[in-house]
Order: structure tokens, then sequence, then C-alpha cells
């Protein structure tokens, strides 16, 4: 298990580190510079944009820029952001909680809610409504996110007015509630972000988990379950369900990157301030330290979270706890 | 035979639906099985002993149906009748079934300790310390060394016997009055199958509970039996005391069969 | 299948006839306060946008853009991936290795955030510009997919037969491992669509992708993005656009798989 356990760490860093130097070489090949809009300026020189540039060091060359990246970086210390005039690494340590929240909120909640479905469907397998819900799951992973997203902007939030249109917090009242207050404010403000995500994780849970489902009711071990006299409920959930869980978590990993570039699109609709909407800024603002250290993040999140995946996975099976 | 008729079967029929329209895998089965007895269920692989054990605890397979003409009658009741939740409340603690693969049948994730206790559990134990301590009494009188410890094991964690047992333990646990042994003994090696017939034996004294054998080995049904049935693509070809079955076979089929088995126990 | 292929054939019929069918100059700005933001009526089918520009003729010439966009760069991605494949499968070795960890890397990557590096060192991009990086950023899975289905072609006889006539590797690759991969590659090619098409439509809606006046569907939607309630035709008509071409392809791709792979078919 610990030689799995470091094995799998290793892969993880390794991807980590390429991917960082393949972005930092994608943004510093870039003909556009973070000083750029600076000349448009009628107040600014020339002199005054090398002067910036020989400051934050862009004039020097690549492999330089990048060494001193990469020790900066295993201090802790990912830049200056130019277009926020503030530490990357205060942004990040703003913005990525956020974004843990955004997406473990639809996690959990599009995980629940596609294994309830997933083993509804495998248990009621061939009837209308079943199917019905397996063309709908199919039709919904059709939908983009950023499409479902405006739809939950339109509908509940701008025309019925059932939560908030946008931001995490209520701008003018946050600070002056009660802790449960805030809690509530931030549950309320979550709602359709959270819920967009979890529209198209729950979708795309169900799938895998009602084949996993229709792969191990017809195992043995469920007819011994009846044969003890367990009813319907108990043969399909306290037996086949946890059986079919094994290949959950991998899927959950695997839906990772997707969870993630959704909340791109979905952070930016609701303004919600994490990472996501920091990229798509960082973007627009030729903010090259704030994207390298997006990129990085993300790539972070969804690279540990396969690895947990796929430990967790190994820990979740008795068979597998002993001889790993 | 004094005692009373426990299970009365009348024209059994069950079929599977194909791709080619239905098939009759059971084709009009009539027996009886009386209390305390243990009767013999023969037959080559696929000859539907199987489907015949299922349809008597009605856990079939999606697609199979039990034809309308069909009775089963145990203890007075009519089993086919019945709803799902007394045919529920029947299984496991009135009728319960030892299954051929001890290393299927068990669940993969859950403590065997917990899926002997879940019996009680379902009938009637409201205790959860209670029913693991049951557990553990029968996972011990079915000569499970060390029961106590082994209860927290994982079915993986288990030599094939030691499952078996458990899969015993798990159909005696509410003391029913009919036992179906579906082939619990030819996964395993055959000293183990002496010990766990040894132990059916032994127990179905202890309970005088009733006992339908399903095999296809002779040597078991010599060892165990008092009557077999001798089943071939469907349907009962005799129906006899073992003796007879051995030394005057009525159908040739059975004659067949028993030229086909190596060497006798019978002899002894 | 059918039905999903008629969906496909009608909207490139309409991407290729854009200029017969469209109602409107999808790029008029009439400069008249009273055509701004108008609901769907008979002169405009699926309303105005802010800049009184006719919806149905901005999505119909969005379809040119899109489904244009997504087409070539797909079959970029799949001959990079074949490309890269192909190498990988048939150097082995260290190439191999390299080769298999930058896909690795690259697949671990969420797209869009790879997509949004690309945007940033390229700034705003021309359409011929947003075709490279999606095809720049598809291609690993097919590279996967190629370099095993090469380890396992090139053992084949037909192949060795001809590389022992002295025919150059590259050729034997072309004439005999290709056309045996030209089902996957098209399965493969298929569902990448159904990724390509939402993910060029979220760049574009992002300011990133394609920009304005040049109507793709992405970017036709953004012009509402604020308040998309209130001129709803504005995103409900070219997001309808995007579903149905996604769901039609993705059922056309998940057909075409099931027709492919014999294991698959009795899936349910």
């Amino acid at each position: 298990m610990r030689r799995f356990l470091l094995a799998r760490g290793a892969q993880a860093l390794v991807v980590i580190a390429l991917v960082a130097t393949l972005a930092f070489t994608l943004v510093h090949l870039a003909p556009g510079d973070p000083f750029a809009a600076s000349l448009d300026d009628p107040t600014s020189t020339a002199a005054l944009h090398a002067q910036q540039m020989h400051r934050w060091g862009y004039d020097q060359p690549l492999p330089v820029q990048y060494l001193k990246w990469l020790g900066n970086l295993a201090r802790g210390e990912f830049g200056w952001s130019h277009s926020r005039n503030r530490r990357v690494a205060d942004v990040l340590l703003e913005t990525v909680p956020r974004t843990l929240l955004l997406m473990g909120a639809a996690l959990i909640a599009g995980v629940l809610a596609g294994l309830t479905l997933g083993t509804w469907q495998a248990a009621r397998r061939g009837t209308p409504a079943e199917r019905a819900s397996g063309t709908l799951a199919t039709a919904v992973l059709s939908v983009p996110e950023f499409l479902v997203a405006l739809a939950a902007l339109a509908l509940p939030a701008a025309r019925w007015h059932w939560f908030p249109v946008s931001g995490i917090a209520d701008p003018a009242l946050h600070d002056s509630m009660s802790a449960i207050g805030r809690a509530w404010d931030v549950t309320r403000h979550l709602v359709l972000p959270a819920g967009t995500l979890a529209l198209l994780t729950a979708a795309g849970v169900s799938r895998y988990h009602r084949s996993a489902m229709l792969a191990v009711l017809p195992e043995e071990f469920v007819r011994t379950a009846r044969a003890k006299g367990a009813g319907e409920y108990t043969a399909v959930v306290r037996h086949a369900l946890r059986n079919a869980l094994g290949p959950l978590i991998t899927i959950v990993g695997l839906l990772l990157p997707m969870l993630f570039g959704g909340a791109v699109f979905v952070e930016t609709i609701f303004s919600w301030p994490g990472v996501g909407r920091m990229m798509v800024e960082a973007v627009g603002g030729n903010d090259y330290p704030l994207v390298l250290a997006g990129v990085l993040v993300g790539s972070m999140l969804v690279v540990l979270g396969s690895a947990l995946a796929d430990v967790l996975s190994a820990l979740a099976d008795p068979r597998l706890r002993i001889e790993a | 035979m004094t005692a009373p008729v426990l299970l009365d079967v009348r024209d059994l029929v069950v079929t599977y639906a194909s791709d080619a329209g239905p098939v009759r895998a059971v084709d009009g089965v009539s027996f009886a099985v009386h209390a305390g007895e243990t009767v013999a269920l023969v037959g080559e692989s696929g000859c539907g002993k199987t489907s015949v054990a299922f349809a008597l605890m009605r856990v079939m397979a999606p697609g199979a149906r039990i034809g309308t003409g069909s009775r089963i009658t145990f203890d007075g009741a009519d089993l086919l009748a019945l709803d799902e939740r007394a045919m529920r409340d029947l299984r496991g603690r009135k009728i319960s079934m030892i299954f051929q693969e001890p290393a299927s049948a068990l669940n993969p994730v859950m403590k065997v300790g917990a899926q002997v206790a879940e019996v009680a559990l379902l009938h009637g134990e409201r205790s959860k310390r209670a029913a693991w301590d049951r557990a553990v009494a029968m996972l011990d009188r079915t000569g499970i060394a060390d029961a106590a410890r082994r209860a927290h094991q994982y079915p993986h964690e288990l030599s094939g016997g030691m499952r078996q047992r458990v899969l015993i333990a798990m159909a005696l646990m509410m003391r029913p009055a009919l036992v179906i042994a579906d082939e619990p003994t030819s996964a395993l090696d055959v000293t183990v199958q002496a010990q766990i017939l040894d132990l059916l034996r032994d127990l179905q004294r202890e309970t005088g509970m009733a006992v339908l054998f399903i095999t296809h080995d002779f040597g078991v049904v010599a060892e165990l039996c008092s009557r077999a049935m001798v089943m071939r693509a469907g349907r009962i070809v005799e129906d006899a005391p073992v003796d007879r079955i051995f030394h005057a076979p009525a159908d040739p089929y059975t004659a067949e069969l028993l030229r086909a088995v190596p060497r006798l126990t019978a002899d002894r | 299948m059918k039905f999903a292929a008629a969906v496909l054939v009608l909207f490139v019929v309409v991407a290729v006839a854009a200029p017969a069918i469209a109602p409107h100059d999808p790029r008029a700005t009439p400069q008249s306060e009273t055509q701004k933001n108008l609901p769907p009526s008979g002169a405009h089918p699926f309303g105005t946008d802010q800049y009184s520009r006719d919806v149905l003729s901005r999505v119909i010439y969005g379809a040119r853009v899109s489904l244009g966009v997504a087409v070539v760069a797909v079959m970029l991605a799949l001959t990079l991936g074949a490309a890269v494949g192909a190498v990988a499968g048939y150097v082995g070795g260290w190439t191999d290795t390299i080769c298999m960890r930058f896909v690795d890397a690259v697949l671990s990557v969420p797209r869009v955030l790879l997509l949004l590096v690309l945007v940033a060192s390229t700034g705003p991009l021309t359409v011929g510009g947003i075709i490279v990086l999606l095809g720049c950023t598809g291609w690993p899975g097919t590279s996967r997919l190629v370099r095993g289905e090469v380890r396992l072609l090139k053992e084949r006889d037909y192949v060795l037969a001809s590389r022992a006539t002295g025919t150059p590797e590259w050729r034997v690759f072309v004439s005999h491992v290709l056309p045996g991969l030209v089902p996957q590659l098209l399965v493969t090619g298929t569902l990448a669509l159904a990724t390509v098409i939402p993910l060029e439509a979220g760049l574009s809606f992002l300011g990133l992708g394609v920009q304005p006046p040049t109507a793709s569907w992405g970017n036709i939607i953004s012009d509402a993005a604020e308040r998309p309630g209130d001129t709803w035709w504005v995103v409900l008509f070219p997001g309808l656009a995007i579903v149905c071409t996604v769901l039609a392809v993705n059922t056309i791709g998940e057909r075409l798989r099931e027709r492919m792979d014999p294991r698959e078919r009795p899936r349910t």
C-alpha cells in the first residue's frame, strides 16, 4: 500500500511539474506583454514601460525567468499580479477556498443525486419512467455548462427572485450579519452556481452508476440477500449499491477536469469570485503571473483529486486493502 | 411415511424469456417433501434443478416466470398466492437456501458476521448486539474455529470450506422447516466436501429440518438422502426411495446416470 | 439515430446555404432605437439583439462558423493525434515513454484552462487561430488510441510482409495500418465534435473565441449574458442550436461505437 501511495504521489508531481513548464513556456512565448496597456496611456512613456519590464524581470532571457519562477514557486511565492496590484499568493488564498466550496458543494450534491438516480434506474430498468430519465440525463450532458448557468440566472434568480443573481455574499449587509446569518447568506448565493455544476455531475454519475449497478444486480450475493428475506430496498441498497461504488470514486476523479472547466463558466456567469473567474479576468488583463498561478492551481486540484480518488478506491475495497 | 407433508409442488412450470421466445426450463414438475425428510433432486447440469429451487423461494432471475397452472403449497400456505411482503417474511425464516458457489454468494464488502446477523435482524431481532452474538454462536455451531474473530473478517479472507459454513450458518440461523441445499459441496475440495456433508447431516438430526438436496452426485445422494427424484430436461423421470433407485432403477435414464458414477458409496 | 442524422444534415444544409436562407444581413446594425432587443415576431422570428441585429440570421450564419470551426479543429486534432500516436507506437522505447507522459500531463489539465493559457499567450484570435487552438488541445486522447492500435497492428502478418519487401515505414503505416484505424477514428472524431462545439461556444461566450461582429453560436449568446432573462430569445435560440447539434452528434457517435464494437451491443 505504501509503495502504491508513493508511486501515485510521484506520478501526480511529475504531471504537475510538466504542466507548470508547459504553461510557463506558452505564456512567455506570447507576443504581448503585461504592460502593453500602459503604452496607450498618454502619460506613460516608452522609457517608463521599459523600466517596468525591467523591474519585474520581463527583459531577462526565458530560461532565467523560468528558473527564478521555479525558485519562487518552491518558496510559495507566485509573483505579483499587475492587474490587481497584489501578491498572487494573496489572491489565491482568497479565491481557492471559494472554488473549493463551489466544487465541493457541487460534487457532494451531484454525486448523491447521481447515485440515487442511477440506483433507481438500475432497479427499475426498462420501465417507461426509467427510460425517460435516461434520455433526460443524456440530454443534460449535451447542454454546455454556460447555458445551464444562464438558464439558472434567467429564471430562478432574475425572474422569480428565489436566489441572489450574483456574487458570494450580500455586498451591503453581509458584514453586519451574525455568524449564522452569514453562513445562510453564502449558502443562498451558493445554490444556483453549485446547483448548475451538480446537475451535470449528477447526469454523468447516474449514467456510469446505472451500468455499474446493472453489473452487480445479477450477482449471486444479491440473490442470497433476497433468499434471507431482505426486501427490494435492502437487497439493492445495502448489498448491490455498496458493491457498485468501487468504480464511482474513479469516475469522480475523471469528472474533476470537466467540473473545473465548468466552474470557469459558472463562476464567470454568477460572478463567483473564485479561481475560474480569476483566470478569465487574468487572461483579459494579460496578467501572466496570475494566469500561470491559475493554471497551476487548477491542474493541481484536478491531479491531486484524481490521485486521491485512486487511493480512496484502493482503500474502499477490502479485497484490495490487504494485497495492495 | 407418517410425517406430514411440508412442501407440495404441483405441475411446476418455469419459463425463461429468450430471443427465440419463452423457453421451458422446468416442464411440469410435481413432488412433495415431508417434514424432517432429506430428499435429493438429482440430475445433470442444465436439467432445471436450480430453476426449481429458485422458483420455490421465488427468487428467480428477471425474465423467468412460473406457469399459471403451477401450485406450490408450503406448510398449508399457497406460496404463489402470497404477496411479496409475506413471502419475504417466509424466506430465511421458514424456508432458506444454501447456495452453490460460496465465493460469489457472499457479499464481498460485508463482514461475514454481519451477513449472518442480518438474517436475524430481518426477522424480528431488534438489537444489533444480540444479532451479532447469535451470528457468532451460529458460526461456531457450523464448526468455524475462533468464530468471534472470524466474524469480523471479509469473505475473501476465508477458505472455501469456511465460506460454505458461513452460508450454512446463514441458512440455519432461524431454524427453518425446510432448507434447500443447491449443490452445496460441488465447489469444494473432496476432503472439505465430506466435512460439510457431515455437518449438514448433524444439523439435520439436531433441528429436525427437512432438506431438499439438489445435486448431480449420486455419492452424496447415497450418503445423506432417504429418497431421490431424478430430473431430466425439466421433468422428474423417477421418484423413489434411495435403496430402490440404486438397486432397481425404473427409468432407463436413471440407470444410465448411475452407470456414469465411478464408485458408489452405497456399496458399503 | 435517423432523427439525429436528419437534425445534423439540416444544420449542415443551413450552414452551407446561409446566404440564401438568412432573411437579413447578420452584421447589419440599423441605427434605430426601435429595432433594439425586439422579441420574436413575424419580421424577426428569433427577435433582435441589443445592436438591432436579426438573431435568426445570426444563428444561421453562426452555424457556418461554429460547425466549420468544430469540424476542421477535430480533423486537425485527429491528424495530430494519429501522427503522435503512430510515432510513439512505432518507435517505442524512450520516444514512446516521453510522448505518453506528455499526453498524461495534457489530459490531466482541464481543457478549458489549457485554452485560457493559450488565449492569454496569443491575444484575441482569428477564426483560424481558434481552429488551431482547439486542434492543438484535442489530440492527446486520439494519440493514445492510435498508439495502442499501432502496437497491436504492427505485428500483423500483412504489415510484416510489406515491411519485409522494403517499403518505407511511413508508407506501411499510411497504406496498411491507417486504413485499419479509420472506423475507430470516425467514432473518436464524432464524439470529439460533441466536446469541441460547446468549447468553442464557451470560449466565444467568454469573449475569448470568435470575435464579433462575426457570428458564432457562442458569441451571439454573450451579447445577452448580463441579463439573460430580459432578452431570452438572444440566449434561447442559439442555445437550442448548440444543444440540438451536440445531442445529435452524441447520439450518432454512440451508435457508431456500438456498431463498431460487438461487445458494446448488449449494453442497454
